[in-house]
């Protein structure tokens, strides 16, 4: 019998995904022994948090019509003893009248509600602003993408954009508003998503010898192929050098740290003083501040790139960057009444649902916060 | 199992109040205490009757007798148990036996045509998986207990009451959305797929 709790104990940890290898393994040694042992190990696998619902009905149903009372006149029939089935009704009448008292107390605490009100609030949505350094200005709200031609800027089907903002121009910035995402290709093939309150600022045509944009914000790039001509984006506190690959960089003006996660292929990442410089593998991040030297940590390409899958994706993320990207996405002003929120967040959210269900989130995990017009505030 | 993993059937309320008793219950119930039987009975009926159903398929008004009658020989046996473990094993043990006999009978071949396999009766696979599902059923329902209230009454709706999630949001007075966001939290507690504690969960999608 020790055996079976044992079984069971290991099951559940199976169950939880909370199981060490050895112990699989023992599992799956007893699970080999028998067909219906293997269906066990089926029944109760990881991805089923809660077993099927018609069993599980059928499991919470179960005892519920069996009384302690009936029990008590059954013993009783059997001895019919009548003193001491009186006696014992007596004590139960008396648990019973306890048990009463705590579930009343429970269900009472039961009935709070949360039904309050949230303003509403949209999700992003495809849209951006094209600045030319001549001054002239092209609002862009159609979701096609843009792409950069020797013939000038088309949508990704091959519509032109109606006023050719590539004359007469050495840069142009693509402007990604907060509550907006974007994504363009540039002359030589290289694809950029931007993801909200970014920039990116590009030449209409790159020079022979080299490919530089610069980047405020955070970008996600596909970066094409030519070894004569290296791909250099500059942020902030990195300069990135690379062939042809694919990677994410995320260089907010109000982060303390740009971060460089490459996905595939390699790059050369050094910090603006050009003194430290380094070759970055797949998956791993570059990370550098204004007061922190460029280091390498392996970095969580899923996270980094989520975004552009129409994700939030947390990871023992701070409040702060979790308010932080929030913010950008739904377009607010995140304000803080007392401290800012030591608490962490783990979990992935799709990027398209209305503020209130993430507002739901945050606030069933504790955090107390009110929406005033587009002023997210933190108590 | 664990001590402390039975005794969060009873809730956080019940836990303090029989904390104190926790070691005199065996002694209680020796001793021919009632009120010590009870808690056996309701530490154990939900998956004592789960498990006689397994055998018994439809039979429910069959199995409760039998669970009953378990509990019974339980309390007359009762000088013999001085670990609550041997209670659990007894009580399956006996559940189990009656279960086979009722099965066995000429009045069940009779009245429900049941076919007995062969194997049953023989050293038990099956019959030690369905103790397993119960026992395991039992923890998982255990857990469900420990979520947040608002949680738990959303997942008892979903998954013990098969309410959609328009119905429980009526039910409880709730935004749909609420009730979103507290189903996708209970999972993924119950998943755990996120051990650290200070961690909040945030799993989510349209």
């Amino acid at each position: 019998m020790n055996q079976t709790a044992h079984i069971v104990t290991l099951l559940n940890k199976y169950r939880q995904n909370d199981i060490s290898a050895h112990e699989l393994q023992e599992l799956q040694q007893w699970a080999a022994l028998h067909p219906t042992y293997r269906k066990l190990l089926e029944d109760f696998s990881p991805d089923r948090p809660i077993p099927s619902r018609p069993e599980w009905a059928d499991y919470m149903a179960s005892g519920r019509s069996m009384s302690f009372p009936d029990l008590l006149d059954r013993i009783a029939s059997q001895k019919s003893k009548t003193l001491k089935r009186r006696i014992a009704w007596l004590s139960a009448a008396a648990s019973i009248v306890v048990i009463g008292f705590c579930s009343l107390y429970f269900s009472n605490k039961y009935t709070a509600s949360y039904n309050e009100p949230v303003a509403e609030v949209v999700p992003g949505s495809k849209k951006a602003i094209l600045l030319a350094d001549n001054g002239r200005k092209q609002e862009i709200a159609d979701d096609r993408g843009l792409l950069v031609t020797d013939q000038g800027m088309f949508y990704s089907d091959g519509q032109a954009v109606a006023e050719n903002i590539l004359l007469e121009t050495q840069h142009l910035n693509l402007v990604v508003p907060k509550g907006g995402e974007y994504q363009i290709t540039l002359s030589d093939g290289t694809r950029v998503w931007l993801n909200s309150n970014s920039t990116l600022k590009f030449p209409p045509e790159f020079a022979t010898n080299q490919r530089t944009v610069e980047i405020s914000g955070e970008a996600f790039f596909e970066v094409a192929r030519d070894a004569k001509r290296p791909f250099i984006v500059q942020s902030n506190y990195q300069e990135i050098t690379v062939l042809g690959t694919a990677f994410n960089v995320k260089a907010y003006s109000d982060d303390e740290l740009n971060t460089t996660t490459l996905v595939e292929g390699s790059v050369q990442v050094r910090d603006r003083t050009g003194n430290d410089r380094f070759k970055l593998q797949p998956g791993q991040a570059a990370i550098a501040g204004k007061e922190n030297q460029l280091k390498i940590e392996s970095g969580d390409v899923q996270q980094a790139t989520s975004w552009k899958q129409g994700e939030f994706n947390f990871n023992r993320t701070p409040f702060e960057e979790v308010a932080k990207q929030i913010a950008r996405w739904y377009d607010l002003e995140v304000e803080y009444r007392n401290k800012i929120p030591q608490e962490y967040f783990t979990g992935q959210l799709s990027r398209s649902v209305d503020f209130e269900i993430v507002a739901e989130f945050l606030k069933v995990s504790g955090v107390n916060l009110e929406l005033v017009s587009n002023k997210l505030i933190i108590h | 199992m664990t001590r402390a993993a039975n005794w969060s059937t009873f809730g956080p309320f019940n836990v303090r109040m029989m904390c104190n008793r926790l070691s005199t219950i065996i002694a209680n119930f020796q001793a021919g205490d009632p009120a010590a039987l009870e808690i056996y009975f309701n530490m154990y009926k939900r998956p004592l009757h789960y498990f006689a159903k397994s055998f018994l398929k439809h039979h429910a008004p069959e199995a409760e007798e039998i669970v009953l009658d378990s509990f019974v020989k339980l309390w007359q046996q009762r000088a013999n148990f001085n670990d609550e473990e041997k209670i659990k094993a007894f009580l399956y043990i006996v559940t189990k036996n009656a279960c086979l006999s009722f099965l066995n009978s000429a009045y069940a071949r009779q009245h429900f045509e049941t076919e007995l396999p062969d194997d049953l009766l023989a050293e038990d696979p099956e019959g030690h998986a369905k103790q397993i599902k119960a026992e395991l059923f039992e923890m998982i329902a255990q857990e469900v207990r420990k979520l947040p209230e608002t949680q738990q009454k959303v997942i008892q709706l979903s998954h013990y009451e098969n309410k959609s999630h328009s119905e429980i949001s009526e039910a409880l007075q709730m935004s749909k959305n609420t009730v979103y966001v507290n189903y996708s939290r209970a999972i993924s507690t119950l998943k755990k797929a996120f051990k650290s504690q200070k961690d909040w969960l945030f799993t989510f999608f349209m």
